[in-house]
């Protein structure tokens, strides 16, 4: 029944629809009974059953389990179906680099794709599903991929499809999107949270096993604060897995005696299901807790997953090692395994892999594995070993088991949907072996990865035929233990030990010698071997990806021979698993094609995560309303009280406009707000702008420094509006500044920029001129300010202002600053400044006054129709005066561009000066501001649409500039525009086009003065 | 206007005690007071002669009876007044400072925040990444610092241990999202303004 011709893929599918379920034996309960489950032994409690679901069926576990031992258990073995060509697959490994075991954990909301079973803790009623199958896992038609595998070897999506190029888009890609894939993300929003935190340590053991304990226990009796991070939910690593004796006991039990002395510490952090996946600078680590996941749903309040950032003083990695795959024909059948799971299977779990298991390996693990195994009860049929000559020690107790022996021997093929058989090479001559389990071991590699997130490249041991970490590790972090390839327990405990004594003598802990518990170290010989040459069948490298050896000879017949580029060619390692059991056995087929040796052939770069994250665990807390934080104006609430819209400008939420019932749309109440500023008075929440408190002998000359125009000139009780330039001589920013005093100014900035010119100054204070007395601070915060502007806003704020302060306009004019009080004495600051072109003040108080101070003026104004206006009306005003604003102060003008070359001062240096005089930024040609509005006034401008001569091409060759900004003018009933036009000043008067080709309007405009409103400001002075 | 903002009561897990206590803290008057060039030393011993405490030439706390300081910046402190209005306290302030530096009202600037509770240091891990373990930070210790993208100034006031932590007015209310969220899962006791 075995044979090539059984295993090949191409007669795969007619066999699979015969072929029957495996017949699963049913318990009273309706759950079928733990057929593979051993009578004895285990760490899973056996007084603790866990029904759950896969695929609809039931079963049933046990506490303790993962859902991969719980599917072992009941003689599950077919789990899934490949990434391309949906051969049926099975459970490789029994921790974190399985490829194969994918399911589809918990539904709807929650639905996990791609979730590891090896990594999933059993709970009750978990309900999981195989996934990349159609219609069944049993019969998936799919798998007709398969016959279409030339097509979907290495490189098909570079060479198959490059014509004809149409049908990439139409018939190609949706064929092979809906053929390869994993699992379905969940389709509704995920209903749990998840957080972010951050750790101190001295040490950081990453990995629980035998030396990351002992380094832990080290650290922690000389005082120590540690941080112990296992993957696993129970801590114990290889001592879990494998049948060994510490101190005369069991090694799991020794695990657990020294849990509990580390849970005794107070400074030490227990935290198991916790994966580092990421080594940074500065002794910082990632890792993800996964806190909520072995239970239905998280408990009210927990978060699913934490991100956690661990800072280490030192950190040890004892992640241990894991097991490689030989690669051979139907090396990918269920039931196939790593030699290293099925121990862990049956010691850890009770569970044998099959009725009868044999073992095909190049080291001696694998007979420890299968003396367990035969310890365990389970039926060892083989053990085939491609080495001619084994130490009698390991071959003598499976012989007298009664397994058969096979030296110099290789499993050529495989047989059966699921496991049948196996045929076996020895010399020239073949024999088949009928198992329903093969326990496979190519040697083991090390855990390197977080040694080379820092961009180091692990070397090649050519004793243990592995990568072992280099010299150069990151910053503070030891290896120890199989991490580092030293293998055997007696030799991890002393290595975690010493490691965490070394770590700690550098802190300066006394860190005495640890007494060591007695142990052995197991036989570790190794002879380097990847790939049965004889298989006929595919032989898979990457399971996940599946990338046989075929398509690794593939890459290396056509040239893409560099690790990196055989992996990029064929997808090895380019999965969710990133490779951990393909890496290796890929570049050692590779090295073996070019002739060079693995030490030349090298690895590919190790990258951050080590394992996936979550997308939410880096988000954390800010998703939805809380992406970032929110700022809010002292106004908020009254605002939200009068039914404005808001608005998001940066952070902040600023009342947008105030609808009225009976208004049809934003406009017509944008069109109320406005006219009603021109006719009678406004009001509007301007705290948002920046606020910088500048006080100091030099205040003055700092001011003339960082602006274009004079200041030490200015008077005290008078305000200025000033322009900032960026050290290339473009405008940074722009504000009105105040004096309060002989040293005291009151700066503000636009919104947006209010943190950047804070931080501009103290660059110029801390660095420029350090010599330079004076102090800044932002008051940002601590003040409401309100505009009152309009005809009649002189008379409103009469009401408000505390005697004898006197507002008249010869007590109080045009640019005017002071300090006063209003409401019967309340502090308050009056501006007589304006951006909407009327006679008009801001007014500040402290911020807790804002609301008192917003209802007082609703109610001084009330007999003049006061109206609250928001950032559209605003805007809409700034624009009929002229003033530039975000769309024009967009870091690619000066301030001529701006019109406001006059302003800069010839008299003295300034921030920008020398490069504002650059040829390119003073040619006349250059676009500067303009109006613009359009000669058919029914016409609406829009923003963005070029400048291009009436009559000439609409090209980039006739391009004279563009609209920035645009607004229905209520004042005027019609579309207004700024924007910026070569040599704009010499055309007022002159039409030209503006042609907007995204929306496709193309219309005549004319140039005019950017001040549509008052241009002579005559209205300002009254 | 935490107190505005935070209701007193329980909050986020509401079986057993609560792990986390939070109050506005009552009405202190603040200020930013930043030194003259080179004239720390002298504006701190000033300040000194004047409140009887000496502002710390450090991230630092120190408080007397009444006037507490927070270095928030090589020769710049967040002042408080307990007891006090923002206007006298700046006045006050002034009179001591006189040449030697700059005094800026900033009592309507920050929210302050007292915290405590068993559970205080692992809610407040959740978003400050400084190392609050005893070990590193004690009562007179004091960060500015980050916690979710929103700048904070945090201290140690005592040993149980218990915090302040001075908020920028805007930002309070995402603050308190923040904070409530993150401690939800040890149970929030918010008392009124001044205990805690």
């Amino acid at each position: 029944m075995s044979g090539p011709q059984a295993s090949l893929g191409l007669t795969f599918p007619l066999v699979s629809g015969r072929e029957a379920p495996a017949d699963h034996g049913r318990s009273a309960s309706g759950a079928p009974a733990m057929l593979r489950r051993l009578p004895n032994g285990g760490l899973v409690d056996r007084g603790h059953p866990m029904d759950f679901e896969f695929d609809g069926r039931r079963y049933t576990g046990f506490a303790g389990d993962t859902l991969a031992s719980a599917l072992l258990a009941n003689g599950v073995t077919l789990v899934g179906r490949s990434f391309k060509y949906h051969r049926p697959r099975g459970i490789l490994t029994a921790g974190s680099e399985e490829p194969n075991a994918l399911v589809e954990l918990r539904s709807g909301a929650r639905r996990e794709p791609n979730t590891r079973a090896t990594m999933v803790e059993l709970y009750h009623r978990l309900s999981a599903a195989s996934q990349n199958r159609w219609p069944s896992l049993e019969f998936d038609l799919l798998s007709v991929n398969r016959l279409a595998t030339p097509l979907f070897g290495a490189g098909f999506y570079y060479k198959t499809f490059m014509w004809p190029a149409a049908f990439w888009e139409r018939l190609y890609e949706p064929l092979i999107r809906r053929a390869a894939g994993l699992g379905r993300a969940a389709e509704a929003a995920d209903p749990d949270h998840y957080e972010k935190a951050t750790a101190h340590c001295d040490l950081l053991v990453i990995g629980a096993g035998p030396a990351g304990l002992m380094a832990a226990l080290t650290a922690a009796r000389a005082g120590a604060r540690v941080i112990l991070v296992d993957e696993d939910f129970r801590m114990g690593g290889r001592l879990l897995a494998d049948a060994r004796e510490i101190g005369g006991s069991a090694g799991s039990d020794w695990a657990a005696g020294a849990v509990s002395e580390l849970a005794s510490f107070p400074d030490v952090t227990l935290m198991p299901r916790t994966t580092v996946f990421g080594a940074y600078d500065g002794g910082t680590y990632g890792a993800l807790e996964r806190v909520s996941d072995h239970l239905p749903e998280p408990p009210p309040h927990a978060p699913r997953q934490r991100l956690w950032r661990i800072v280490a003083h030192r950190a040890v990695l004892a992640a241990g090692a894991t097991e490689r795959p030989i690669v051979f024909g139907g090396n990918d059948r269920p039931g196939v395994m790593m030699a290293g799971a099925v121990r862990a299977y049956a010691n850890r779990f009770a569970v044998a892999a099959g009725r009868s298991v044999a073992v095909f390996a190049n080291n001696d693990s694998a007979w420890s594995a299968a003396r367990d195994l035969v310890r365990a009860g389970v039926r060892v049929a083989a053990v085939i070993d491609v080495r001619d000559a084994v130490d009698p020690a390991l071959t003598a107790p499976l012989a007298s088991a009664g397994a058969r022996v096979l030296l110099g021997s290789r499993v050529v093929e495989t047989s059966g949907k699921r496991l049948k058989g196996l045929e076996v090479a020895t010399g020239g001559s073949r024999t088949t072996i009928a198992v329903d389990a093969l326990a496979m071991s190519g040697g083991w590699s090390p855990n390197v990865g977080l040694t080379c997130h820092m961009g180091n490249r692990p070397v090649w041991n050519e004793d243990i035929a592995a990568f072992v970490p280099a010299d150069t590790l990151p910053p503070g972090l030891r290896v120890a233990g199989a991490a580092a390839g030293r293998y055997g327990l007696a030799t991890c405990l002393k290595d975690g030990a010493e490691a965490a004594a070394a770590a700690l003598s550098e802190l300066g802990f006394a860190a005495p010698a640890a007494a060591l518990p007695a142990a052995d170290d197991e036989p570790a010989r190794v002879t380097a071997f990847w790939h049965v040459a004889e298989s006929k069948g595919p032989a898979f490298v990457d399971q996940q990806n599946d990338v046989t050896a075929k398509d690794i000879s593939i890459a290396h017949r056509e040239g893409f021979r560099p690790v990196e580029h055989l992996k990029r060619y064929t997808t090895l390692g380019m999965a969710t698993d990133q490779g951990k059991t393909s890496n290796v056995n890929g570049l050692a087929i590779m090295a073996a094609l070019t002739g060079k040796g693995i030490p030349q052939t090298g690895t590919t770069m190790f990258r951050p995560p080590h394992t996936p994250v979550a997308i939410g665990a880096f988000a954390g807390h800010h998703r939805g309303k809380e992406f970032r934080p929110t700022r809010l104006t002292p106004t908020h609430a009254w605002a939200r009280e009068q039914g404005a819209v808001f608005v998001e400008t940066g952070p902040w939420l600023r009342a947008q406009y105030y609808p009225r019932t009976g208004e049809r749309d934003w406009l017509e109440t944008v069109n109320r707000e406005v006219l009603a500023v021109r006719t009678g008075v406004g009001l509007c929440d301007v705290s948002t702008l920046g606020k910088i408190d500048v006080q100091g002998p030099d205040a003055g000359t700092l001011l003339d420094r960082v602006y274009i125009n004079a200041w030490s000139t200015l008077g005290v009780g008078k305000a200025r509006y000033g322009v900032m330039l960026r050290e290339d001589g473009m405008v940074m920013d722009d504000g009105t500044t105040a004096r309060l005093g002989p040293n005291h100014f009151i700066m503000t900035t636009t919104t947006a920029n209010a943190v950047k010119v804070f931080q501009h100054l103290e660059h110029a204070l801390q660095v420029l001129w350090p010599e330079l007395d004076v102090q800044i601070a932002s008051v940002s915060d601590q003040w409401a300010q309100i505009a009152v502007a309009g005809p009649k806003s002189r008379e409103t704020l009469a009401r408000i202002v505390d005697a004898p302060f006197d507002i008249s306009n010869d007590a109080f004019p045009f640019m005017a600053a002071g300090e006063l009080t209003v409401l019967g004495g309340v502090r308050a600051r009056l501006f007589r400044i304006s951006f909407s072109g009327e006679l008009a003040y801001e007014i500040a108080v402290s911020a807790s006054q804002g609301e008192r101070l917003v209802r007082a003026l609703m109610e001084a104004g009330a007999d003049f129709g006061i109206t609250p206006y928001g950032t559209e009306a605003l805007g809409v005003m700034r624009i009929e005066k002229g003033h530039a604003a975000g769309n024009e102060l967009n870091g690619q003008t000066t301030a001529r561009d701006l019109g406001l070359g006059r302003m800069m001062s010839t008299k003295k240096d300034f921030i920008g000066r020398v490069m504002a005089d650059r040829p390119g930024l003073t040619d006349p040609a250059r676009p500067i501001l303009v109006g613009v509005r359009p000669l058919d006034r029914t016409h609406r401008l829009r923003a963005g649409a070029h400048f291009i001569p009436v009559g000439a091409t609409a090209d980039a060759a006739n391009d004279q500039g563009y609209l920035t900004s645009v607004a229905w003018s209520p004042t005027l009933g019609h579309s207004i525009g700024l924007g910026f036009l070569a040599n704009g000043h010499e055309r007022i008067g002159e039409r030209v086009r503006a042609v907007d080709p995204v929306r496709n309007t193309d219309i005549e405009v004319e140039i005019c003065n950017p001040v549509f409103v008052d241009p002579q400001g005559e209205k300002l002075r009254v | 206007m935490f107190d505005a903002l935070l209701k007193p009561g329980r909050h986020g897990e509401t079986n057993g005690p609560a792990g986390v206590f939070a109050a506005p803290a009552g009405r202190y008057a603040l200020a930013t007071v930043v030194a003259g060039r080179n004239r720390a030393e002298e504006l701190a011993a000033a300040l000194e002669a004047r409140f009887g405490v000496r502002p710390p030439m450090r991230p630092g706390y120190a408080a007397g009876d009444r006037v507490g300081f927070v270095g928030v910046g090589p020769g710049r402190w967040l002042a408080m007044d307990a007891n006090g209005d923002g206007s006298a306290f700046e006045g006050a302030l002034r009179d001591a400072v006189a040449d030697r530096g700059a005094v800026t009202d900033q009592t309507d600037a920050f929210g302050l925040l007292h915290l405590s509770g068993p559970a205080v240091r692992k809610a407040l891990a959740k978003g400050v990444t400084v190392d609050l373990h005893p070990a590193a930070f004690r009562p007179g210790d004091a960060a500015t610092t980050v916690v979710g993208h929103i700048g904070v100034t945090v201290w140690q006031v005592d040993e149980a241990p218990a915090y302040q932590i001075s908020v920028a007015r805007s930002y309070a209310e995402s603050f308190l999202d923040w904070l409530l969220a993150s401690a939800a899962e040890y149970g929030v006791e918010v008392t009124p303004a001044g205990r805690g």
